[in-house]
């Protein structure tokens, strides 16, 4: 296939052609000249977008429970993006993406990416940040995210997401769980799959009461079963209305200052520090570096003045 | 940093998807992103996921006896929508003298039963040789 210009990749995103949209966020993906040129100049045509972010540790049902509720929430919201996220071998730098084998429910109207984290802790991709605002500039303005599996420290999505939903699924743990910082501090909606299990109903009781008592804000939780189709239905609800919420007062404006900021800082981490680390390759300093022959306290310093 | 992008898609209602999990984990391993898209899937399905992921290459499982069908129709959608640069490939019970048929409809290469794992590694590897990072 021929390469497409810059031009037809500009117009293709705007128009929201899945074709293009797949082609430019490999580009982006890459973080090719190419892919940050689109970056550029699709930054003036961004569109308000919502971004719900779903995570959760490996196992407790993210992508199926995703496959109920797409239905419910793109016939609402308009065209939806799916991005799923799932982890790079540290190994060998491949990956297995099985998020979307379980999307079984996507129509016309919803536009479906696998992505790798490729080496990026946190639960999600180091570009996604970039895919969020690319996407924004097309058709696709409710974006859902899915991230890799995660534990309890994992909470990247947050800085990007207008509405967090935790999963957890029966079995994992107690309620000290609940007190401890990282994951469960994200949520802004509790789902508890497996609602079929017969330990499932305890388990809900116990994160509901744990929740209640021990969270400053108010967090509903909810337990679904994808198996039955118990309580999704409700999650779909009581995600539009919070997104309703949200939109309607001062937190999307404070959510979107957060977005911004944060997508500068991971830019300058992918642009900046990455081609800093390159330039010492390539002169060779980094060699000394290994060998321990440069103090590298001094050095960044040296480094850090003549910059500023 | 480039990755090589691949999916393995399942067509047709066959259920027999052992083989393309094993050659999905062992792409991983060899460094690929590879892509399942599951059993069951029309081969509409597949080749639109073909083109939301941007995969460089599409290997065919099948074992229900439709791969003619199945496969023909794959590779026709990819020229339709003008993604027939996509390197493809197929594997499953495939007699040897559907091969040639298969290979003239744009399929690179079949493995037929008794092919190992290998085979098909080495195969994507000298394919995208010139293209491979890290």
């Amino acid at each position: 296939m021929r390469n497409l210009k810059l031009k037809e990749l500009v117009d293709g995103v705007k128009r929201g052609d899945k074709f293009i949209l797949g082609k430019a966020i490999t580009l982006v993906e890459n973080e090719t000249e190419e892919g940050w040129k689109l970056l550029k100049y699709l930054y003036e045509f961004r569109n308000k977008i919502f971004v719900l972010g779903i995570t959760g540790p490996l196992g407790v049902g993210k992508s199926t429970f995703i496959d109920k509720i797409i239905k419910g929430l793109s016939e609402e919201f308009g065209k939806t993006a799916l991005l799923l996220c799932d982890p790079t071998s540290p190994i060998s730098g491949g990956a297995f993406l099985g998020d979307r084998l379980r999307i079984k429910n996507a129509g016309e109207n919803i536009f479906i990416r696998s992505m790798a984290t490729r080496g990026f802790l946190g639960g999600i991709s180091p570009t996604l940040p970039f895919i969020l605002d690319l996407i924004s500039s097309s058709p696709f303005r409710f974006i859902i995210v899915e991230t890799a599996g995660v534990g309890q420290g994992e909470v990247g999505i947050s800085k990007f997401s207008h509405l967090t939903i935790v999963m957890l699924s029966p079995g994992l743990g107690d309620e000290i769980q609940l007190l401890k910082g990282g994951l469960m501090e994200i949520s802004d909606v509790i789902v508890i799959t497996k609602g079929d299990y017969k330990e499932a109903e305890s388990f809900f009781r116990g994160v509901k009461s744990g929740v209640s008592l021990y969270f400053k804000k108010k967090i509903p939780v909810h337990l679904v079963s994808s198996f039955n189709g118990k309580g999704i239905n409700e999650v779909v609800e009581s995600v539009i209305n919070k997104k309703r919420e949200i939109e309607g007062g001062k937190e999307y404006e404070i959510l979107e200052e957060k977005r911004r900021f944060e997508t500068f800082k991971y830019l300058i981490r992918e642009r900046i520090i990455k081609n800093f680390v390159e330039s010492f390759e390539k002169n060779g300093e980094i060699e000394d570096v290994k060998r321990g022959k440069v103090n590298i306290y001094r050095r960044i310093e040296e480094i850090l003045k003549n910059w500023m | 940093m480039r990755r090589i992008r691949v999916l393995i898609a399942k067509p047709g209602l066959d259920g027999h998807d052992r083989g393309a999990k094993v050659i999905s984990r062992a792409l991983m391993d060899a460094g690929y992103e590879v892509i399942y898209t599951g059993i069951r899937r029309t081969p509409e399905e597949i080749v639109n996921m073909a083109i939301e992921e941007d995969v460089d290459a599409l290997g065919l499982s099948c074992l229900s006896g439709a791969h003619l069908e199945l496969f023909t129709r794959v590779a026709e959608l990819l020229k339709e929508k003008g993604r027939d640069d996509i390197l493809l490939f197929g594997g499953g019970t495939i007699p040897k003298e559907d091969i040639p048929k298969l290979l003239k409809v744009g399929f690179k290469k079949i493995f037929p039963p008794d092919s190992s794992v290998k085979e098909t590694v080495d195969f994507l590897n000298e394919e995208f040789k010139t293209q491979r990072v890290g």
